[in-house]
């Protein structure tokens, strides 16, 4: 098990979204797919990082055997559809990557090492912050929602469009503000707009492991992009 | 550390609510001081004056003077104020920035750029201090009210401030919670901190408090020394809008689960939930009659939400039945009849205005009956505000007067006093009182004791 400053990582984010940008869908992505699942488990995010794999696998597959053989629309909106997929796929994994292995504080202070101002630092920092308090929001509600008889059902939806959109953004909507509000108190009060260099807790340095991971991709996103170009693949 | 307030006057930009009016105050180091008061009387602004967020944060028009040590608040700049002034604030969900436990104790230290060193040994320290080494390396998520609130302490003691600002910290926990608040606050009583607390809920403070500032409309009506406010009598304290300063053990009857022979009311027979694959309860039996208001206690854990969300069909049950006036009810007849309450009432209010909240979702109503039902609740005056403008109170009474359009029968609370004062909670406890009154299946959750004496018939205690 290793684990990365969250400056390596922006970097293999950044080469993931070059990779995406770069090299046309096929057989490497395969290569490049791999390379992140080794990373995921690598960093001790398992379980997820196995099932994106499969899932990943599942939907290759079907794009190589099953897709051939059909026709007609059903082809042509799936082929769309997989191309999309397959195209976001590595940068999704990588950034599920990325968050779920990266404290807040840690990627504060990293950042303050690459001296990013505050003021860009901070608001990502609330974001990161707020994904998991959303998704407590949203099953409080849910259930108000079903309290007045609303559900997410299409046929309750096409009923009434309106009812059902303010039920959903009106309540998150004041308890995002309300929050938000309150998260930025406790942290003002707690020297958060402090301008010198922040610290953490975490050895935040970099390491062989971080050197390694940047050559390796960086080795894979070279090679590919002579490969394609090359059109050997 | 003193502080000290001269001649301040304060209004916030957009309401009356939390003015201030000529406050003149000073505090000596070491000091324990309570600021009560009804909602509203600007017991909050004060800490916020002396926490900087007014005007930095808040804004409005502060006039007079705050001085800390002999310096003016407002020329600390915000990190060096933190230094020497703690917030502890009220709602625990909303004042941690981190994920983890240990970052987060951490956090103050980090942005004021101290080696990582001497973090780890501070959070060390901090931990065993407070007695929460169990809470080390946790996902914050995943803890009680009462332990995210000891994380938000901790946080704030590892930076070691002189003084300690307290916003009503104990309006989300429950009992063992606020006692484990309590213990948090002897100690830094212990050290010779400086405590400012502004607080409803009063008798975990009564071994603590060395003066009460007794606010009214923005105004010190009066100052009481800590053995006078020890000597107060409930009905004094409550002639003031205050809480009892003492622990109340309410000697209501324990419901017991009867043998229903009318078959009248809701019944709860050998229920067991599951939730996310754990069994929350198992075997529970309890029985509800019209008229009567049931209120339900137990620790955090003990599956009270779960509980509720049951009964209003929004939970499978796993095994057991739910029988409403003696017919077996699946999650479909509940939801029909069951309406919760919930403790942040915000979730709930859909609407641009107050009648409109009356009549979304409401088949076949006449404004007749819009008109009755906000009069009921005291809301009629409000019925082209926005919901949001509310208070705490009034938007409960606005849930409250939805379910009645909606003409159900089952009505469920969840902790409906948290944060409310004196006032406001015999408030809450009088239109339960009617509910049942009109033949409602009341079931209350909660842990205020207080609350309980003054509208609970029956508890049934879930453990």
């Amino acid at each position: 098990m290793i684990s990365l400053d969250p400056r390596t990582k922006i970097i293999l984010l950044g080469f993931t979204a070059l990779f995406s940008a770069l090299i046309p869908n096929g057989i490497y992505l395969i290569v490049w797919i791999s390379l992140t699942a080794f990373l995921g488990i690598m960093l001790g995010r398992i379980g997820k990082t196995i099932r994106a794999a499969i899932i990943f696998a599942a939907l290759w597959l079907f794009a190589t055997f099953v897709l051939p053989m059909l026709s007609g629309v059903a082809h042509t909106s799936l082929l769309v559809w997989l191309g999309l997929v397959f195209k976001c796929f590595p940068c999704c994994m990588m950034a599920g990557i990325f968050i779920e292995t990266t404290q807040i504080g840690e990627f504060m202070a990293a950042m303050s090492k690459w001296k990013i101002p505050r003021s860009v630092v901070i608001p990502i920092g609330i974001m990161f912050r707020y994904f998991p308090t959303v998704k407590e929001d949203w099953s409080h509600i849910k259930d108000a929602m079903a309290l007045r008889g609303i559900n997410l059902s299409p046929a309750c939806f096409i009923k009434n469009p309106g009812t059902v959109i303010d039920a959903m953004y009106l309540p998150i909507l004041v308890t995002a503000s309300k929050a938000s509000d309150e998260l930025s108190a406790s942290a003002i009060t707690r020297g958060i707009e402090n301008p010198s260099r922040r610290t953490s807790r975490l050895d935040i340095r970099i390491k062989p492991a971080d050197v390694g991971a940047v050559i390796l991709f960086a080795l894979a996103l070279i090679i590919g992009y002579l490969l394609t170009v090359g059109g050997r693949i | 550390m003193s502080i000290e307030l001269k001649n301040v006057n304060f209004s916030y930009p957009d309401t009356k609510v939390g003015t201030l009016n000529d406050i003149n105050l000073s505090i000596k180091k070491g000091e324990f001081v309570l600021l009560a008061g009804e909602s509203g009387c600007g017991k909050t602004t004060i800490t916020r004056i002396i926490n900087g967020l007014i005007p930095g944060f808040y804004g409005g028009n502060l006039l007079g003077e705050a001085l800390i040590n002999g310096k003016k608040v407002s020329e600390y700049k915000s990190y060096e104020l933190a230094k020497v002034v703690g917030s502890v604030f009220q709602n625990p969900r909303t004042q941690f920035f981190n994920a983890d436990t240990d970052s987060e104790i951490a956090f103050g230290l980090e942005n004021a750029g101290e080696a990582a060193k001497t973090i780890n040994d501070t959070l060390g320290k901090v931990t065993k201090d407070l007695n929460i080494e169990a809470l080390r390396d946790r996902d914050i998520f995943k803890l009680s009210g009462g332990e995210k609130q000891k994380i938000a302490f901790a946080s704030v003691y590892a930076m070691n401030p002189d003084v300690f600002l307290l916003d009503e910290p104990s309006a989300n926990l429950d009992t063992k919670g606020i006692e484990g608040l309590k213990e948090c606050l002897l100690k830094i009583k212990k050290f010779g901190k400086t405590v400012i607390i502004a607080e409803h809920r009063l008798y975990y403070l009564y071994n603590l408090v060395d003066r009460v500032i007794y606010l009214k409309d923005g105004k010190i009506e009066k100052e009481i020394s800590g053995d006078e406010f020890r000597a107060m009598d409930k009905s004094t304290l409550n002639t003031m809008n205050l809480r009892s300063n003492r622990y109340i053990e309410n000697k209501i009857d324990d419901g017991k689960a009867y043998e229903n022979k009318e078959n009248a009311g809701l019944n709860i027979k050998n229920l067991s939930v599951e939730y996310k694959k754990r069994i929350v309860f198992k075997n529970v039996n309890m029985d509800f009659v019209p008229g009567k208001v049931y209120c339900i206690t137990g620790q955090n854990g003990a599956g009270k939400s779960t509980l509720l969300r049951s009964i209003c069909g929004l939970l499978k049950v796993s095994e057991g039945e739910i029988l409403i006036n003696g017919l077996k009810a699946n999650k479909k007849d509940l939801i029909k009849k069951a309406f919760m309450v919930m403790q942040d009432v915000n979730y709930q209010l859909f609407s641009d205005s107050v009648l409109n909240e009356c009549t979304l979702g409401v088949k076949g109503f006449n404004s007749e009956k819009v008109e009755d039902t906000l009069k009921e609740m005291g809301l009629i005056e409000y019925k082209d505000r926005h919901p949001n403008t509310l208070s705490g109170g009034q938007k409960q009474r606005l849930a409250i007067a939805v379910s009645l359009m909606m003409e159900k029968d089952i009505l469920l609370f969840d902790e409906p006093t948290s944060g409310l004062d004196y006032g406001n909670m015999l408030l809450c406890a009088e239109f339960i009182k009617r509910l049942a009154k009109k033949g409602k299946i009341i079931i209350v959750v909660t842990h205020d004791e207080e609350f309980m004496e003054c509208c609970c018939d029956k508890k049934y205690s879930l453990k």
